[in-house]
């Protein structure tokens, strides 16, 4: 007997957020730092001990794995009979999909306290994922004994019972989540679920509706409601549903595909084809990350598996994804150049230019003699328009490159922003294009001497670039400048 | 309309007791015997266990039912596995078993000349000359074989004369007459674009098995029959090529009632295919556009076998789809404006099959009441995955799912007697009444072990009528014509087909349940011709044969 994928895992699920994604134990972790506080049965030098752990927890919210694991060691060499670090590494390792090492450490925690309830319920969890559903429900058995009031521990349970499709017995774990926690929407949504897999699709009606009432912006509940809906053959109601599920996760590639058929069934042609290819732009971007994603299942650590799959979100424009990826891969091997490209390029992206300066930065810190960490700094300071910290950046690039054609380019195209050393950015460009003959750059060339008045040369260089790319859009308005200005003269 | 019923087979099992049952005691009374042993089989499928887990050694193969001597019962073939490097080196081949008509099998191989001895994966039986014998075709890892009937009690191998070699790896097969030419073509469903220099080592610990998402795939074949014993490759010309394709199972049926035969095409670990016939020698893949390309949520699942049956009588051809664990099996409904609707859990066929992986299946109506019932077999392919996954197990037992007549099925195998002497891991499946007594018997592959021949006893305590049809102008065995009954006012719809299942072959003649009802109303068949032909009323619990624009 198996889980069904469809069930709701999180707990608490995350709201959509514009912040990077963060482990969903976030709650757990802040609860189990509170307790460690509280704990008096500390080891070792406690306060430089609870100066690690408090370290490592805000790391551990900043989804900084790689900093929160080493402050997590620390604190466990010096307060080696806590139980808090090994739940601290065990809650890092499960985010990082090394579920064996995270039960290691759940069960270290457990050998110092008995009794701590959380860790049980963890361990559930990570049983669950490994599939081992007897272990499973074991230890969230062990966690409900100790903490009755631990709701997420029945969640877990009716989630393991359900897995193994005793429906009924789930049922009751999750009215016993319900009543502790009656306005938790997760528990409608998994008491949906599990009333679909009984046949019950009147009551996961019921049940999913509530999950949207509860959390109107969880687009799952909506889809889940919009398929029994469309179970019960009530179209219009479930048509109404998927709508509210694609609006509110436009990726939302089965609300799509779903959409299309009911659009399909109810006459509405055009409103089907719209979403079948939505639903095929988002089936190819899912077709191209499997195997990567394949790959990461058996090794979480396969850096060149997680960077392709931090390329292909990026390129689909799925920025959050992207860059959980990339902060993923910066918590295996924290010396690994291009997740901090991509979590510049995704923050400058997103118009996030400080958190792209942070990660730029600490590129920079990390490989001070490459020129690309200094060339992202000059990017982020132009942006922002601090100029000189831009200029000093893209001359430390070209210092330590001169062969980089982009700095020079870049530099030129500042200094003719600014109208700054107009001459020496002419030098610039050419050395650019000398490097690489590439069209932006000539149309830098064209807009510095249009700058300087020298139009007749802009007009030569310009016309080069209409050559090549006669429909670029800021090309083609250069261009209307350059011959408005020949002509006025 | 003429009246051209020309022979009735004779029936073994008396009616009489069938009369004073209800359908409801019909149904706790039908039961399946295992008679494998019994009746003389002992054929062994070899799966040429390497120990390095070759992907080949997952799929395992399929049988078929088929009268090769024409003396009114079925006969029975079995694909066989064969040595792979690493393996024990034995001799496997293919088997064939010739009915006696006392309900035992002989093993007729050697004398037939059909022991094929190529990695064998499934077959498909089909008369492509119209000379009244079945011929067979089997699919191997990458040489296939037809063997041609030459009406004496042997087969000769005219693969190289007859231009079907296809050598790649290849599933599932179906004769059918796309082109309503009269002769029939030859669909052959291919799996993976691979050879074992390509085989790759995945995962860690116990778990060194690479999926069907480690290879490419292969396209399908479509070979045009030229009427002279040869064929050609039409595979690109009639719109079938997709090297995308991981095909697994094949079902042929006219889904959209526009008289030619239709093709759906289970991937495993990409999307289905379902050819629409434009009725011009081309195909159009529509799965998409009607709904039976993905599961209900849009994805892509591990197909394996399929089957088009009509299991709520509406007249449009419904359709099965087996996947792997974790998902369900696909029952979708056809909606009859070119649609299907996704009614796995509705039907609650789905659900069940969870933590299966399912392979053969067909809609049969087991215990002859008029609706179709839907089974299914299962096995997973690693033999080991107890080892690494509780949840599962390599030896699952079979679903045989009641038709409830209102749109839902309740799955009764194991009432029935069908793994009564444990479960296998079963892979290919046919249908047919192999005792000519009125009820359908179920033939199981099963991996690396002794098949399963299951007699269906007690099936036929219900009314029914057994159909066969010759074609005349149509392709001889009338692959792709519908016969529609009405008894009791009731009617159902049933279609010859060329292939369903999984690797297997079935079957021709159509058995209709039809409970109580003392005869048949109307009886009305569309050949693939555009001929038809009516008869009423019919007495019941006989064969009768047909032949397309005889006389009676």
């Amino acid at each position: 007997m198996s889980y069904s994928p469809r069930y709701d895992r999180s707990e608490p699920r995350l709201k959509a957020q514009k912040t990077p994604p963060k482990p969903q134990l976030t709650r757990a972790l802040l609860f189990l730092w509170m307790f460690a506080i509280l704990q008096s049965a500390w080891g070792g030098d406690l306060s430089r001990a609870q100066s690690h752990l408090d370290k490592a927890v805000q790391y551990y919210e900043q989804g900084r794995f790689a900093e929160a694991l080493a402050e997590f060691k620390q604190a466990q060499q010096l307060s080696p009979q806590s139980a808090m670090p090994h739940v601290g590494l065990g809650l890092i390792y499960s985010a990082q999909g090394k579920s064996d090492q995270a039960i290691a450490e759940m069960n270290k925690a457990l050998q110092m306290d008995p009794t701590f309830a959380p860790a049980y319920k963890e361990l559930g969890d990570l049983f669950w994922k490994q599939r081992q559903y007897d272990q499973s429900e074991v230890h969230y058995q062990k966690a409900v004994e100790l903490d009755s009031q631990m709701v997420s521990a029945y969640m877990g349970l009716g989630l393991v019972l359900a897995s193994q499709r005793r429906f009924p017995e789930a049922l009751e774990q999750f009215s016993q989540a319900q009543e502790l926690e009656p306005n938790r929407p997760s528990v409608y949504y998994n008491l949906g679920q599990t009333y679909t897999w009984m046949g019950r699709f009147s009551e996961a009606v019921e049940a999913f509706r509530m999950a949207t009432q509860l959390d109107p912006d969880h687009a799952a509940s909506y889809y889940e409601l919009g398929i029994a809906y469309a179970r019960l053959k009530q179209l219009p109601e479930a048509i109404r549903a998927l709508e509210q599920a694609v609006q509110r996760n436009p990726r939302h590639k089965a609300a799509h595909f779903n959409l299309s058929r009911l659009y399909t069934q109810v006459g509405k042609s055009a409103q089907a084809q719209t979403e079948i290819r939505l639903f095929e732009s988002l089936h190819k971007i899912d077709e191209e990350a499997k195997p990567y994603q394949r790959k990461l299942l058996s090794n979480p650590e396969d850096l060149e598996a997680r960077y392709m799959l931090a390329q292909i979100y990026y390129r689909s424009g799925w920025l959050e994804d992207a860059l959980e990826q990339c902060e993923l891969l910066l918590s295996i091997q924290p010396r690994f150049i291009p997740a901090y490209v991509g979590l510049i390029d995704i923050s400058m992206s997103q118009e996030r230019l400080d958190v792209a300066l942070s990660w730029a930065k600490r590129f920079v810190a990390l490989q001070p003699e490459l020129a690309l960490g200094h060339h992202y700094l000059g990017l982020i300071y132009a942006a922002q328009g601090s100029v000189d910290l831009a200029i000093k950046e893209y001359k430390a690039a070209i210092a330590i490159d001169p062969e980089s054609a982009p700095a020079y380019n870049n530099l030129a195209w500042l200094y003719a922003e600014n109208n700054r050393n107009l001459d020496e950015a002419i030098t610039l460009c050419k050395k650019a294009i000398e490097r690489e003959p590439k069209v932006s750059y000539r149309d830098t060339l064209a807009m510095i001497y249009y700058k300087m008045g020298m139009y007749d040369q802009a007009l030569t260089e310009m016309s080069k670039v209409m050559e090549q790319e006669p429909n670029h859009p800021s090309y083609v308005q250069h261009w209307d400048m350059i011959k408005n200005a020949v002509e006025r003269r | 309309m003429q009246s051209n019923v020309v022979k009735c087979l004779p029936v073994v099992y008396s009616i009489i007791i069938a009369a004073i049952l209800t359908p409801s005691s019909a149904q706790e009374t039908v039961h399946f015997k295992d008679v494998t042993y019994e009746s003389g089989i002992r054929f062994r499928h070899f799966l040429g266990r390497s120990g390095k887990r070759y992907i080949l050694e997952t799929v395992g193969s399929g049988c078929a039912f088929f009268d090769y001597d024409n003396d009114g019962y079925l006969d029975i073939y079995f694909v066989n596995g064969a040595s792979l490097p690493g393996s024990r080196q034995i001799e496997a081949k293919n088997a064939l078993y010739r009915n006696n008509g006392d309900g035992t099998f002989t093993d007729v191989t050697e004398t037939a000349g059909v022991g094929d001895k190529g990695y064998g994966i499934g077959c498909g039986v089909g008369d492509y000359d119209n000379d009244g014998f079945l011929d067979l075709y089997v699919t191997n890892f990458r040489r296939n074989t037809l063997y041609h009937n030459d009406g004496d009690g042997s087969f000769s191998d005219v693969t190289e004369q007859a231009g079907v070699e296809c050598e790649v790896w290849s599933s599932s097969c179906a004769f059918i007459d796309y082109d309503q030419d009269g002769d029939l073509d030859l669909y052959v469903v291919n799996y993976l674009d691979f050879a074992l220099r390509d085989h790759k080592k995945c995962g860690k610990g116990l778990r060194l098995d690479c999926g069907p998402s480690e290879y490419p795939g292969a396209s399908d074949r479509l070979y045009r029959n030229n009427g002279d014993g040869t064929f050609t490759d039409v595979t690109k010309a009639a719109g079938i090529f997709n090297p995308e394709g991981k095909g697994l199972g094949i079902a042929c049926g006219d889904y959209d009632n526009d008289g030619d035969m239709d093709i759906h095409i289970a991937n495993d670990d990409t999307r289905n295919f379902l050819y629409r016939n434009n009725g011009n020698g081309t195909f159009s893949d529509v799965a998409l556009l009607v709904g039976v390309g993905f599961s209900e949520h849009g994805e892509p699942e591990g197909g394996m076998g399929t089957s088009f049956g009509d299991y709520d009588n509406d007249g449009y051809l419904d359709l099965v789809v087996t996947n792997y664990q974790d998902q369900i099996n696909t029952l979708y409904h056809n909606d009859g404006l070119g649609l299907f609707s996704d009614v796995s859990h509705i039907s609650r066929t789905g659900p069940m099959s969870y933590p299966s992986v399912a392979w053969g299946t067909a809609f049969i109506d087991y215990d002859n009441d008029g609706w179709s019932d839907l089974f299914v077999t299962n096995g997973h392919l690693l033999d080991n995955v107890e080892k690494f996954d509780k949840t599962s197990t390599y030896k699952q037992p079979n679903f045989l799912f009641r038709n409830q007549r209102d749109g839902t099925f309740t799955e009764v195998g194991e009432v029935l007697g069908m793994d009564s002497d444990g479960s296998m891991s079963s892979r290919g499946s046919a249908f047919g009444d192999y005792d000519n007594d009125g009820d359908v018997d179920i033939l199981i592959s099963n991996s690396d072990q002794p098949p399963t021949l299951l007699r269906n006893e007690g099936g036929n305590q219900n009314n029914w009528i057994g159909v066969r049809l010759i074609g005349t102008q149509s392709n001889r065995l009338a692959i792709g014509a519908r016969v529609k009954i009405t008894a009791n006012g009731e009617v159902q719809t049933k279609e010859i087909t060329g292939g369903s299942s999984y690797a297997s072959a079935s079957d021709f003649r159509l058995l209709f349940g039809i409970g109580k009802a003392s005869n048949v109303e109307r009886l009305d068949i569309s050949w693939p011709t555009g001929l038809s032909t009516t008869e009423h009323p019919i007495k019941v619990n006989r064969y009768l044969t047909f032949i397309e624009g005889g006389n009676k």
